[in-house]
This record gives structure tokens, C-alpha cells and sequence, in this order.
């Protein structure tokens, strides 16, 4: 699904240069469950922004389903990313003037799914996230936990092919971060492909494979068993 | 200073938040002390005037009518008056000087007392005996220094010249006074002499004339005891004057208002037929001047409010770490009002400096003197130094209370959150464009109004009529006119004594009917024949008379009211004599449409061109290079004429100079309004900068998942939208009462209305939008990771 040749990316100030992603080659397959980890500053949430399409890497190629993507133009990107790929962010990133239901419905408007349609995944989502009790609250009257699983189905909720984790459980306790993991464990059985930083040995653990990088470089690659 | 580092700091990274914000506010200074300057003027003219609350004017009611000798009969019949004083022209006097030079003299012809009388100012001389003989002169301080180079000029000679008699004398400066200023008396006074010198300038003016014939040669002042209320004695006056003065006993008036003289510089008795014009105000104007100043005021506080807030997310971190570092919410408070000070004082100090660079051009538009920096006072400026402390803590409020909120605890734990409530400058915002749309449309619905009003029909054409006032002798003009003649660009050359603008000569005239006599007041020209043709008036009906002389053309409206009297319409019959009517002319304005003609009765004498002494010589010029033309003719004036500072003016300017006020009206409003739209532009442009760095994220989040660039823009734009149409909840009462103000401005023509607040609001929403648009594309375009980043 996703293969990467030779990816680099730097950082230009007018007075430093900074190599985020140094010769990166990575391929991950379709229904895989990728965890990138590495300590901070290592390039883990550069490429998974690389691979989301939301940012450009400075020379290499990047491939998703056997298309070269890695130099879109911003408008293409968005095309492509739009409905294929779910992102869940650490800090969850959730709309503050609007409800649970109005932000997970948010990848469906710029779909153009028609109003109907659009309830009915939105209603199905929640229900399957457990929150369908709280649709109508906003972002700040709910606890973290319930806060990333509506962020959970906002990214699941256009039925995407990957989505894209970045630290989901770095806000949580371990009782919501646990409850999570499960989550996009469970999206995995289902046929979503998963790539997720995480800086967490225990969270790594639910996936097939763990990506190490150090100083933007991929040092290991272990399949879990 | 150096506490202040981070705020200088601050505000040189951020230029362009700096810039607009000292210029907005700087701009809306500079109207606001150009407007409080001309407002405290206009509010208290003739303040310095000793006993000016017990100075009452006699006046018609309808104008200002009167003559010297009424002065004392007033205090012979009403001996509470305690003093009484006459003012009867203001003048151009030719003064020479020792060094054979001729300059012109602003020469006040008035009664002996009347420094005494008003307690101006005297800077050397006694003011009971300074005007006490004839050949007295009293010198203002610019005259005196004007004439003889210094203020030391007690008992100095100066010749004048009166231009209209050609008579001369010399006179002896007794006194010299402060200039006035600010006084319904005229601007400009140089020289004051007797009133019995007036007959030498205006031979109808003659102080000794017992019968009173010219009945508007002087306006008279009676100061009364304190407490004294003159208007209860008006029935009486009423009753003297019927004894006493023709216009009374004719019935041409019948009535007498008593004004007070603060009162009358903002009354709606005019003094267009008095012998001299005084200075009056339309109390409306300062109103409305002082509302403009005032949403000025209003608008550049909410953009400064806008703008400071819009930056409180860049500052927010500063203080809150300076809160976790010990500071108190009390300290941050206050070092932000502060900052707001600093920056209101800059901002003023620059207003200051505009507003004095623009003040000839708002003297000129105002119609009114104006001395910004002159006019300040200790008073003054402790008063400005208050208004700047409240305007900067008011200003400063918004955001000292944003950031002193800040909670040191969310930079621990870095949950650090920029967002405020956007409430309060959405409230700004739209009482902002609610502002700028009513300004919007009044101002257009001026514009359009004064347009009707200048493109109306007035009976008359004229083209390009140039316009020269007697300067000189019979023979002299008469030279002139064959000399112009010969131009082949010279269409018609008319002398004249009247003309549309000025009016003819005021006459009442009795009208014997077989019933009763009654009094009707007609406008008198004397004209050539060529008078017609320079205006394209027609004749409608014409007797073909031999004598044109003995006999009057009529209008047709002053026709159909004679023919009421039923005294036939062959001659114009009236108490003590009759002429020919040589026929009918179409009917014309009178002065402008703005006017409300007292005399409508327009009677035309038709002379021979020989024969006639013009008070003006009118040359009808053809269409071409205009300015040569007029350059070539007065030269040709020059030469013959020989005057003194003379000028030609075209017609059409004295035209455009009858709506002076209006026009320059116009022209405020229209700066006033671009003013408005500036600040509420840069109010606006705070606005979305605020909303947009508020909204970085919720941008960036909804591009993460597919909306594109243009979604957002289209979104922000709606946005925006919302704002303005709530707008209009304030913007439309505040056009109708503006609309009401410029109707009773201008009264004349009734144009639909409905569409003005619709364009006006059309324009604010395409600024509004075009700045969102501009502002906004950088914020949806910018890649999302960043913003998400940032948070």
C-alpha cells in the first residue's frame, strides 16, 4: 500500500539546516498496523505527515497504492487525502463550536455525501465508538478518553484505507488510553491500515510491526508475532 | 523604559500591526481635534463679549431690518435700554499709503461706542472717545501692522478711498484693538470708523436720513438690565415702529423679534437684505459635525480595541509566564493600559501634527477660522490629556483583561491556549459596519441631493458669462464694452444693475385697488437689452414700446399678480405714479434654489446701453480656450478700468458659490465617510486577523480532513457576512436620522431613498469581503501541519 524510496526531508532556516528524514525507504502493506517510535526529534511525526499528504518530503518518492504521491501539488494532496486517509492527533484536534456529531460529520461534508447519508454513518460511527450518548456535547464537556474516540470516528468515519495515529494515547490515562489502542486494534481486524507514533513500549505492542528511527533514519524494523 | 523592552519589541516585529494601529488612530485625531476645535468655536462665539446675555438684536423675524436713527427712538420710548449700539457695513476702503501704495482696507463703519458697547479687547486707546469724531479710525492689530508695519500707530494718518463715491478722506488712528475673532461680525476687520462715514461709501446709507428711506442700512444692538426680557416688549415696539418706520406703516413688515446675540449666530433670521451680512451658523451642522466626530471617536477606539486584541494571542505567553514568574494579574492590568497610553499619545502627537498640516483646507470646507495648536489652553490641554488617559484605559481594557486572565498554570503544564471569546469583537464589528453604512448612504444621499440641487432649473441659462464689477467711470466701462465687443469671441456684453444670482434692487410699493392700498415688494432690474439675450430670458410678450425707459417688463408671475388688482395690464399703476408694462418675461430664480424668495415680484427696466450705469458689466464669451479668454478681457479692464484689486468672476462660479455651504458640506461628509471606511477598514482587517489566528487550527483541522482552500475562504467569508447583516439592525436609524438632518439641510427635491441604504450596504460588503478574502487566503492556503503543530 504505501512504499517510500530514499525519502528525505530538511528543514531550512536562514541559519540552520535541520535533516529531519535522512534516506528513508519503508514499505508497509495493505491491513498492516505499523508503530513508528524513537526518541523525540527523531522524524516519527515528519513522515507520518509525509505519508499523511500533508506535507511534501524534499527529494525521494513516496508511493500509495502504486501511485506516486510524494509531489503533489496542495491541491492534489487534499484530493487524495480526502476520504482515503484518517489522521488521530495526540492532542485530539477537535472543533471546539462544534458537537460530537457535527465533527465526526466534518470528512463526510467535503465528500459531499448527501445529508441523509451523512446522519446515518455519523449515527452508526459513534455507536460503534460508544459515544452516541454524548452527540450532542461539545469537545470541552467530555473527558479525554471520549474526546479521542471522537476523534477516532472522525478519522474512521469516511471509511479511509489508512489512518494516520500520532501519539493518540499521549493525552490519556491508561484506563482511556488502553480503551483506544483496543479501538484502532479492533479497526485493523476489521481492514484499515494503521501507522501510528507512539513513544509508548506498550502501545507499540498492538501492532505487526515497529519501525525504530533515530536521527531520521529507520534503525530497525521488527515484525511483532 | 527598559520594563517596556518586550512591548517595543513587540511592536517592531509586528509593523504592520503597528502602522495601521497608530494610523488609524492618528487619522481619527486629527478629525476629532479639527472637530472639537471647530465645535468649542462655533460654541462660543462672542463668549468674550462683555454683557453679551443682555445684548439683544432688532430683528424682522424674517431678517435683519434696520436703520441708525431707530436707535434712539428705541431709548426714548423704552428708557430701560441702557445702551445702544449700530454696525452698518464692512467694506473695501482703498487706503494709501506713504509710500504711494494702494492696498485695500476691511473698513467697519460703526456707532462711536461700540468697544464700549461689546468690551472687545484694546490694546491702546480709551474706547468711549476712540470713534468720537468723524475722522477717527480704529485699527485692529493685523490692520495696524498691515498698514503701517508695526502696532505703534496711535495718531497716525491713513487716506481711504470709498471706491463706489469716489470720494476720499483722511483720517487719524485713535485706538488699536485685538482682531476679532470668532463674533458674528465678519472675519477680517482691519479699520473701524464712524457710521456717519458711511453716506461717503453708500450715499443710501446716510445716518442723518430722517425719513428712513433705506430701511436695512444698520443693525442695531440694545443692551438691557440683567434679567430684563426685551421679547416681552415686542407687542410695544411693534406699535413704535408702526409710527415710526415706513416698512411698518406700509405693512411691507409686521413684526419684530428681539434676539439675543449669542442666540442669533445660530437663529434662522438671515441678514440677506441688511446692510451687512453677519456671521451665522446652522446649529444643525455643528450637530451633526459633533455626531461625525463622535462615531470617529467611537470607531477608532473599537479598532484599536480590535486591533490590540487581534494581538493578544502573540502576547499571551509573554504574560502569562510573567504571571508564573511572580507578577500579579493587577500588574499585567495595569502595564498593558499603560502600553495603550503610550501608544494613544503617539498616535495624538501625530493627529496633532495632521491636523494642523490640513487645517487651511478644513477652514475652507468648514467655512469657519479654525487654530488647532493656538486655540489650546491650560484648560485645554488638561482636558485633552484626561480624554487621551480615559480613551487609552478604555482602549486598553479589552485586552489588559484578556491577558491578565492568561493562567500561569497552563504554561506549566503546556496546555497553554490561545483562544478567546470573539463575542465582544463581533459586537464591535458590527456596530462598525452599522456606522460606516449609515455614513455610507448619507453620504451619497447628500451627494445626489446636492446634484438635484445644482442641476435645477432656474428660468435662465447661463454659459460662459464673466462678470465685472464697477470699477470705474461711465466713460471708462463704456470704452470697455466697445473695446470687448471687437473680441470675436465675445458673444453679448450687457450692463446691468441686478442679476439672477444678486437679485435687482429691493423696492416696496404700494398697489391702490379699488378696495384697499396695498404694499408688495418687487425686485428691480435695470438692464440692456442685451441682459436678455446673455441669460436667454424670453420675452414672452413684448408691447414693441418706443420709451422703454418709462416702463417695466414683468415676469409672468408677478404679471398674474397684478392682473389680481384688476388695474388693467397696459400699465403698472402704483401710489403716486404708473409706466408702461413693455411686456412679459418667463419667470426666474431668484439667488439659488435653497433660497426662499422674499421678493418674487421681478420687474425688468429696459435702457438704452448708453445711458445705463451698470453696478456690474456681464461679457458673454463663446465656448473655446476660456482662460485666455477671460486673461485677455481683464486685461483689456485693466487697462481701460484702471482699478484696484479688482477680479473677474465667471458666473457660474458666483453660481457654484451660492451653494458654497452645501458643496463644502458635501465635501466633509465625503471625508468623513472615506474616514470611516478606513477605520472601519482597519477595524475590520483587526477583526479577521483575531479571527483568523483564532481559527488556525479549526482551518487547519478541517484541511487535515478535505476541506480545501476555498471551502475555508468561502466559510470565513460567511462569516463575515453574518456580521454585516446584523449591522444594519444599527445602521438603518442611524441613516434616517441622518437623512432627516440633510432634509432640513436641503429641502429642495424629493428623490426616492430606498436604494441608498442598499449600494451603501453593497459597498461594505465588498470591502468586508475583499478584505476577508485577502487576509483569509494566506491563513487557508498555509499547510496545516504547521497550525496544528503550533497548538
Amino acid at each position: 500500500m504505501i512504499k517510500i524510496e530514499n525519502l528525505s526531508k530538511v528543514f531550512r532556516t536562514t541559519e540552520v539546516e535541520t535533516i529531519a528524514l535522512n534516506d528513508v525507504s519503508l514499505e508497509i502493506k495493505d491491513k498492516e498496523f505499523v508503530s513508528i517510535m524513537g526518541p523525540s526529534g527523531c522524524g516519527k511525526s515528519t513522515l507520518l505527515n509525509i505519508l499523511g499528504l500533508l506535507d511534501n518530503p524534499t527529494s525521494g518518492y513516496y508511493y500509495l497504492n502504486g501511485k506516486e504521491v510524494g509531489n503533489l501539488k496542495e491541491k492534489d494532496r487534499t484530493n487524495v487525502r480526502k476520504g482515503n486517509i484518517g489522521f488521530v492527533f495526540q492532542s485530539f484536534n477537535l472543533i471546539d463550536e462544534l458537537n460530537v456529531s457535527e465533527n465526526v460529520e466534518l470528512p463526510l461534508t467535503y465528500l459531499h455525501i448527501p445529508a441523509k447519508e451523512r446522519k446515518e454513518r455519523v449515527s452508526e460511527i459513534l455507536a460503534r465508538m460508544n459515544i452516541s450518548h454524548r452527540a450532542k456535547h461539545y469537545p470541552q464537556q467530555l473527558s479525554g478518553g471520549q474526546q479521542q474516540r471522537v476523534a477516532i470516528a472522525r478519522a474512521v468515519v469516511s471509511n479511509p484505507e489508512l489512518i494516520l495515529a500520532d501519539e493518540p494515547t499521549g493525552n490519556l490515562d491508561s484506563k482511556n488510553g488502553k480503551e483506544v489502542m483496543q479501538l484502532l486494534s479492533d479497526l485493523n481486524r476489521d481492514g484499515t491500515t494503521i501507522v501510528m507514533v507512539t513513544h509508548s513500549q506498550h502501545d507499540a505492542g498492538y501492532a505487526n510491526r515497529i519501525i525504530n528511527l533515530f536521527d531520521g533514519q529507520i534503525v530497525s524494523s521488527i515484525a511483532e508475532m | 523604559m527598559k520594563d517596556f523592552k518586550t512591548y517595543f519589541t513587540f511592536l517592531s516585529r509586528n509593523k504592520m500591526f503597528t502602522t495601521i494601529n497608530v494610523a488609524g488612530l492618528a487619522v481619527s485625531f486629527m478629525f476629532i481635534l479639527l472637530i472639537a476645535d471647530m465645535v468649542t468655536r462655533q460654541l462660543t462665539v462672542d463668549r468674550d463679549v462683555r454683557d453679551a446675555d443682555r445684548i439683544y438684536m432688532y430683528t424682522t423675524g424674517k431678517d435683519v431690518f434696520g436703520h441708525y436713527n431707530l436707535g434712539q427712538r428705541f431709548q426714548d420710548r423704552f428708557p430701560e435700554i441702557e445702551d445702544w449700539c449700530a454696525f452698518a457695513k464692512c467694506a473695501e476702503l482703498e487706503c494709501n499709503l506713504e509710500d504711494m501704495q494702494t492696498i485695500v482696507a476691511h473698513t467697519a463703519f460703526v456707532k462711536d461706542n461700540f468697544f464700549d458697547f461689546f468690551g472687545y479687547k484694546i490694546i491702546e486707546g480709551d474706547a468711549k472717545t476712540m470713534l468720537s469724531a468723524d475722522n477717527n479710525i480704529v485699527l485692529t492689530r493685523s490692520g495696524a501692522i498691515k498698514f503701517f508695519g508695526t502696532e505703534k500707530v496711535v495718531g497716525k494718518m491713513l487716506n481711504l478711498q470709498f471706491p463706489t463715491t469716489h470720494k476720499s478722506g483722511t483720517f487719524t488712528v485713535t485706538s488699536v484693538v485685538e482682531d476679532i475673532d470668532n463674533s458674528i461680525f465678519p472675519d477680517g476687520i482691519e479699520a473701524f470708523v464712524p457710521i456717519e462715514q458711511v453716506v461717503n461709501y453708500d450715499s443710501s446709507m446716510d445716518v442723518r436720513d430722517a425719513i428712513m428711506e433705506n430701511a436695512a442700512s444698520a443693525i442695531l444692538f440694545f443692551k438691557f438690565p440683567k434679567d430684563y426680557d426685551p421679547t416681552t416688549k415686542q407687542d410695544e415696539i411693534l406699535e413704535l415702529l408702526k409710527e415710526c418706520f415706513w416698512p411698518y406703516i406700509y405693512g411691507v413688515v409686521d413684526s419684530v423679534q428681539m434676539i439675543n446675540m449669542h442666540d442669533f449666530y445660530y437663529s434662522s433670521v438671515p441678514t440677506i437684505y441688511a446692510s451687512e451680512h453677519l456671521k451665522q451658523y446652522d446649529f444643525v451642522k455643528v450637530l451633526a459635525f459633533l455626531a461625525a466626530g463622535i462615531i470617529i471617536l467611537l470607531m477608532s477606539v473599537f479598532n484599536y480595541i480590535s486591533m490590540s486584541a487581534a494581538q493578544t494571542s502573540y502576547r499571551a505567553k509573554e504574560m502569562a509566564t510573567r504571571r508564573l514568574l511572580g507578577s500579579y494579574r493587577g500588574d499585567v492590568f495595569w502595564r498593558m493600559i499603560l502600553e495603550a497610553l503610550f501608544l494613544t499619545i503617539i498616535a495624538f502627537l501625530i493627529g496633532l501634527l495632521l491636523a494642523k498640516v490640513t487645517e487651511p483646507y478644513a477652514m475652507d470646507v468648514l467655512g469657519v477660522k479654525l487654530n488647532v495648536i493656538g486655540d489650546f489652553t491650560w484648560l485645554t490641554s488638561i482636558c485633552w490629556l484626561v480624554f487621551l488617559i480615559l480613551l487609552s484605559f478604555f482602549a486598553g481594557l479589552v485586552p489588559a483583561s484578556i491577558l491578565s486572565n492568561y493562567n500561569p498554570l497552563d504554561v506549566v503544564k503546556g496546555t497553554f491556549r490561545r483562544k478567546t471569546k470573539m463575542v465582544y469583537l463581533r459586537v464591535l464589528n458590527v456596530v462598525q459596519s452599522g456606522l460606516t453604512i449609515a455614513l455610507i448612504s448619507c453620504s451619497i444621499y447628500f451627494g445626489v441631493k446636492l446634484n438635484v440641487v445644482l442641476n435645477a432649473p432656474l428660468g435662465y441659462e447661463y454659459g460662459n458669462v464673466l462678470c465685472y464689477k464697477n470699477n470705474g467711470t461711465l466713460e471708462q466701462l463704456q470704452t470697455f464694452r466697445s473695446e470687448v465687443e471687437k473680441l470675436p469671441y465675445v458673444k453679448n456684453v450687457s450692463f446691468t444693475s441686478g442679476t439672477p444670482i444678486y437679485g435687482g434692487e429691493g423696492s416696496a410699493m404700494a398697489i391702490a385697488t379699488s378696495d384697499t392700498t396695498v404694499m408688495e415688494m418687487y425686485r428691480i432690474f435695470e438692464v440692456d437689452s442685451a441682459f436678455f439675450k446673455v441669460f436667454n430670458i424670453k420675452i414672452l410678450e413684448d408691447c414693441r414700446l418706443a420709451n422703454l425707459a418709462n416702463s417695466y417688463y414683468m415676469s409672468e408671475s408677478t404679471m398674474e399678480r397684478y392682473k389680481r388688482f384688476n388695474l388693467g395690464i397696459d400699465r403698472f399703476r402704483y401710489a403716486g405714479g404708473s409706466v408702461d408694462i413693455a411686456g412679459v418675461f418667463n419667470d426666474f430664480q431668484l439667488e439659488s434654489v435653497l433660497m426662499d424668495n422674499m421678493f418674487a415680484n421681478i420687474l425688468i427696466r429696459v435702457k438704452d446701453k448708453d445711458k445705463i450705469v451698470p453696478h456690474m458689466i456681464l461679457v458673454d464669451i463663446e465656448p473655446g480656450d476660456l482662460v485666455n479668454y477671460k486673461q485677455k478681457i481683464d486685461k483689456l479692464y485693466e487697462d481701460i478700468v484702471k482699478p484696484i484689486g479688482f477680479e473677474s468672476i465667471w458666473y457660474s462660479d458666483m453660481m457654484l458659490d451660492q451653494y458654497k455651504g452645501v458643496i463644502d458640506f458635501n465635501k466633509i461628509l465625503v471625508a468623513f465617510t472615506i474616514a470611516a471606511l478606513i477605520i472601519s477598514l482597519l477595524g475590520l482587517i483587526a477583526m479577521n486577523i483575531y479571527m483568523i489566528s483564532q481559527r488556525k487550527r479549526d482551518i487547519a483541522v478541517r484541511r487535515v480532513f478535505g476541506a480545501t482552500a476555498k471551502n475555508e475562504q468561502i466559510r470565513l467569508m460567511r462569516f463575515s457576512m453574518q456580521s454585516i447583516a446584523f449591522s444594519l439592525v444599527v445602521a438603518l436609524p442611524l441613516l434616517w436620522i441622518g437623512f432627516k438632518m440633510i432634509n432640513d439641510l436641503i429641502s429642495y427635491g424629493d428623490i426616492p431613498t430606498w436604494w441608498i441604504p442598499i449600494v451603501a450596504f453593497a459597498i461594505v460588503v465588498v470591502v468586508s469581503l475583499l478584505s476577508v478574502y485577502l487576509i483569509g487566503r494566506k491563513a487557508a492556503n498555509e499547510n496545516p501541519i504547521e497550525n496544528i503543530k503550533t497548538e
